[in-house]
């Protein structure tokens, strides 16, 4: 493995954040070692540790360390369109399998995919099915005279149905051992499926695996036809994929383009965008917002599940059509009849969710006024300074805020109903033990204080003038007022279009990023600052060096 | 065709009899002598995992001469007790939220003083396994079920059996149960897909099976042939990968060899119906309607208890919501009161609870349901003559939701593991909380307890700083 500090040593804007947030981790690993001075805290932070490498508290905060290149596992979602697009079949398939583990927000990170006991038991099971639907379908895949379904037609179907199902062309000794599972069955129908199931459960089914090894540098045309499917598809390549492949046409870079050209503008691509924005915004998390009755009567238990819809629907705009920066400054949101309200607008006469402008110039920023961010990152009855600067340093400025230590009591002390919510928050700036971290968070998530739990704007608490002025250290975003500011000062940060492109590397190669990917992400972040829209960063990613490399 | 899969395949049975050689005598014996002269012998774990604190005021049994605690009457006191401990108490009488457990006095063990070896978030998850946190625990780290399950190795259809109940959704943060670091093994929250996982063989006609397993063992032989072939293909990262697949589908294979063929009478498999909306219960691990807990739970503890008795485990976790969950207990009267939410109490000091007492009633019914529950798996083990060797244990991974405190956590154990266990007990361990000076038990302690009780010694469990040995208040 890769020296873990390599990264860190370079001065490139992210390694500079990674030392802050190593000082914050460290601050937090001293626990009991106060900083001189409260405010003192977060230039300490800046300024103080930079220069020194983290790595040698040795105490784990260079958690970013490169991981090794590993084969994929199918995530449960990359599973069911494999069957999906295998078998015809429209079910959901994966439902009993076990979640998988979760990387940065992203589940589909090769090193941390394991493969539970449970998922083979439950693959085991579904496959016994799934292959009964495999038979039905064997005219696909072999052309046997009526009646006779003998050992030559058997063979014909495992090599046809086994290299679409594994991505790639079965040995002659590979048909072999799954031809005898053809021939040991009872009858030749039953030995079909049990050959088709044993396909289905093998390894190269469940990974993506690419031979290194023996000097090879380049990825073989099947390997770069699951590359490209699983990419921009989330399952596997198509019958003009497969074709390409089977003519060795997807070594050279034209070729490789033209593809994704074509790919591009398939339907199937929002299999792929959906699932990264979902986990990238954390949709989930809007869906288990709830609020206090007694506090916000207003709040309709509807809410939660039509928000993420709009969220949703304002995600697909993005990505399909609009620009990247739409996440930040969108001047709009996406509802329908019944949220409407939410948002003060009339009602644009649609059960489905369709772009609706918003008049409230103080709702301009994207994703970050909606009110499934505001609420979702909120608490039951106040809001949550911490949980929204978290999110917006952790989704756009990648940075890492380790978990509280162990034992140290995390809560701040009953609120005053004379004091605001930042006044009341403001003792995590005072507290030696929480101010490293919280100096990350909370000053981002003060700017958000403009709107109150369920994501209302508020000029006035408590009697109080509400305080959105707010700051976020350490990046190129600098300090700012209002969630207004803070998005524009997101869409021209040259940080935060670094963090994009980051993000996006994370969930597309399935791994955390390195020192050798640099000059990748640099080429990345070029991408997402002077053409600004999904789809180029969808093309620049098939051309980068470790997509066209092994 | 086929030499080589059919020696690989009789190296799997030689190796299977070499390592067990009495399981295997006792595999083959008789079902019927198996469940009457065995079964007393058999050592059996069960392992509840509660999140968000029990309120520990109305757990704890009075200590001698004390007022027991009055929810209702008496203010909330400090979570943590402030006694210099090292008392043992046999007279002690259950606390009235537990009076469901009234039947089971005389099994039960009170360990009061230990504290969970993590806090704060990752709480749920190290409950089991003695280590900090997840971030900081060594690559080989274990949960104290799963060590056991793998130093016994009992010729059992599944090596142990994690049940859930709204507990899926929440990534690594719902497991209890970890094979290694980087490996759960999760809790299976969808009782239909349980029952299919534990019952179908059982199930199923005795000339059927036998061919149902001829056919996996065919479908298994020609996949881990091909993988292991493919292994040697690949760089010593992937390699890894593929040898967690080998390890999966082998113990697939090994269930297969089980004779799933006993004298116990599995449950009829549950309906896909909600009782309380008629519609489809699950969708995939996701319970739909929050008012059919109570009916989940005890499906779920019914097949629990079932695939105990009919030898089809002999280890098994509940693992109930996660840290996270922010379900209702709508049939405890608190359709608006969510459980994570409701951890964070309004004001979370511990002195601001006594203006809580709507909270300090929905937390009680909460402990009074959440340990009932845990008492009608016990009592369940008994009525199928599966106790006698049995050890229960609920653990609570916080004592105090809402400052994420993990000191002190509620401890009740239940049976004897077959006499290793003092049972009928209240303990409350010297030097808890610090107030003897000493050093605080850690759960690390219990797991030893737990390990030796099944007959598996072990001298460090988890983190070895945290370690000072097995808890020999308890131990016989």
């Amino acid at each position: 493995m890769r020296s873990r500090c390599t990264f860190l040593r370079k001065t490139s804007p992210l390694a500079m954040m990674t030392v802050l947030f190593g000082a914050c981790a460290a601050r937090i690993n001293a626990e009991g070692d106060a900083p001189e001075g409260g405010s003192g805290g977060s230039s300490q932070n800046t300024g103080g540790t930079a220069g020194t490498s983290p790595c040698s508290a040795g105490d784990g905060t260079c958690s970013d360390a490169a991981e090794p290149s590993v084969i994929r596992r199918l995530t449960r979602s990359e599973y069911a369109f494999t069957i999906a697009d295998l078998l015809g079949t429209n079910e959901s398939v994966s439902g009993s399998f076990p979640a998988e583990e979760v990387v940065k927000g992203f589940n589909n990170n090769a090193n941390a995919l394991s493969f539970p006991g449970l998922l083979a038991e439950q693959s085991f099971s579904v496959t016994a099915q799934l292959a009964k639907a495999a038979v039905e379908k064997s005219s696909r895949f072999a052309a046997c005279a009526q009646g006779t379904l003998d050992a030559t037609c058997a063979r014909q179907f495992i090599a046809s149905f086994g290299k679409k199902a594994w991505r790639r062309p079965l040995s002659s000794a590979e048909v072999d051992k799954f031809l005898s599972v053809f021939t040991a069955a009872e009858t030749p129908m039953l030995g079909l499926e049990l050959a088709s199931q044993s396909l289905l459960i093998s390894a190269p089914f469940f990974y993506r695996i690419e031979q290194r090894g023996q000097g090879r540098t380049k990825p073989t045309s099947w390997e770069m036809a699951s590359r490209l499917s699983y990419t921009l598809w989330a399952s596997l390549p198509d019958d003009e994929l497969f074709a390409a492949a089977e003519a060795d046409k997807l070594r050279d870079r034209d070729d490789i383009v033209a593809q994704a050209n074509r790919m591009m503008k398939d339907a199937k691509l929002v299999r792929a965008y959906r699932s990264y924005m979902s986990q990238w915004f954390d949709l989930p998390r809007i869906s288990v917002a709830a609020k206090d009755p007694k506090v916000f009567p207003m709040w309709n238990t509807e809410y939660p599940a039509l928000l993420r819809a709009g969220a949703e629907a304002f995600l697909d705009h993005v990505a399909r059509q609009g620009k990247i920066s739409d996440l930040f400054t969108a001047p709009f949101v996406f509802t329908n009849d019944t949220l409407a309200p939410y948002y003060g607008v009339a009602k644009p006469g649609s059960s489905a969710f369709v772009k609706v402008d918003l008049k409230d110039k103080n709702r301009a920023s994207g994703m970050l006024t909606q009110g499934g961010i505001l609420a979702g990152h909120a608490g039951f009855s106040s809001t949550s300074p911490t949980f929204r600067g978290k999110f917006v340093r952790e989704q756009f400025l990648c940075g890492t805020i380790p978990k509280a230590p162990p034992n140290v009591n995390v809560m701040i002390g009953a609120a005053d109903p004379n004091q605001t919510t930042r006044e009341h928050y403001s003792e995590h700036i005072k507290n030696p033990q929480c101010v490293g971290c919280h100096s990350l968070m909370d000053p981002i998530g003060f700017a958000f204080e403009e709107f109150d739990a369920i994501g209302n704007r508020r000029t006035v608490e408590n009697g109080k003038p509400i305080d959105a002025t707010g700051d976020a250290v350490g990046v190129d975003v600098g300090k700012f007022e209002g969630v207004n500011q803070l998005g524009e000062r997101l869409a021209s940060s040259e940080d935060a279009t670094r963090c994009l492109a980051t993000q996006w590397f994370r969930f597309s190669f399935g791994r955390l990023e390195s020192a050798e990917d640099d000059a990748t992400l640099d080429g990345l972040t070029k991408v997402v600052r002077d053409e600004g829209t999904f789809a180029a960063l969808m093309m620049a990613t098939v051309q980068s060096s470790p997509f066209l490399e092994l | 065709m086929g030499t080589k899969i059919l020696s690989r395949r009789s190296v799997l049975r030689a190796g299977a009899g070499v390592s067990l050689a009495l399981p295997l005598l006792d595999a083959m014996a008789p079902r019927a002598l198996r469940n009457t002269a065995q079964a007393a012998t058999t050592k059996r774990l069960l392992i509840w995992v509660q999140p968000l604190s029990i309120y520990a005021d109305v757990f704890w049994p009075a200590a001698p001469g004390a007022k027991p605690y009055n929810w209702r009457t008496d203010p909330i006191k400090e979570v943590y007790f402030s006694g210099a401990g090292g008392m043992q108490n046999d007279k002690f009488e259950l606390p009235e939220a537990l009076s469901s457990l009234s039947s089971l006095r005389n099994d039960l063990t009170f360990i009061e003083g230990m504290d969970n070896s993590a806090s704060n978030h990752d709480a749920y998850s190290t409950t089991l396994t003695g280590t900090q946190t997840l971030e900081k625990s060594p690559v080989d780290m274990i949960s104290i079920d799963q060590l056991i399950a793998k130093r016994l190795a009992p010729n059992t259809k599944f090596k142990s059996l994690q049940v859930g109940v709204r507990n899926a959704g929440a990534g690594n943060k719902s497991a209890a149960s970890w094979l290694s670091k980087t490996q759960a093994a999760p809790a299976m929250d969808n009782p239909v897909k349980l029952w299919e996982r534990l019952f179908v063989d059982v199930s199923a006609d005795p000339t059927v099976a036998r061919k149902l397993r001829a056919n996996r063992q065919s479908v298994l032989d020609a996949a881990l042939s091909q993988a292991t072939s493919l292994k040697q293909t690949l760089g010593a990262d992937d390699q890894k990968k593929i040898d967690q697949y080998l390890a999966a589908f082998r113990d697939v294979e090994k269930s297969l060899a089980v004779d799933t063929q006993m004298g116990c009478n599995p449950p009829g498999k549950p309906s896909q119906t909600s009782p309380s909306t008629q519609e489809v219960l699950f969708e995939d691990d996701e319970l739909r309607a929050i008012e059919d807990t109570p009916y989940v739970m005890k499906l779920q503890l019914d097949m629990m208890a079932m695939a105990m008795a009919c030898d089809l485990t002999r280890i098994a976790t509940m693992q109930f919501g996660t840290e996270a969950n922010n379900g209702t207990f709508p049939w405890l009267g608190l359709p608006n009161w969510r459980w994570h939410d409701a951890s964070h109490f309004e004001n979370d000091s511990p002195a601001e609870w006594p203006k809580q007492l709507g909270d300090a009633e929905a937390w009680r019914n909460v402990a009074a349901w959440s340990v009932g529950q845990f008492g009608y798996v016990v009592q369940r083990l008994k009525d199928l003559g599966a106790f006698e060797g049995t050890v229960a244990a609920f653990v609570t991974s916080m004592n105090h939701g809402g400052a994420h405190k993990s000191r002190n956590c509620p401890v009740l154990l239940a049976g004897s593991a077959g006499g290793a266990l003092r049972t009928g007990t209240h303990v409350r361990l010297p030097n808890s909380n610090n107030a003897g000076g000493g050093k605080t038990r850690v759960f690390n302690d219990l797991h030893l307890t737990l390990a030796q009780a099944m007959g598996v010694p072990l001298d460090k469990f988890g983190d070895a700083a945290l370690c000072s040995g097995p808890i020999s208040e308890v131990l016989k």
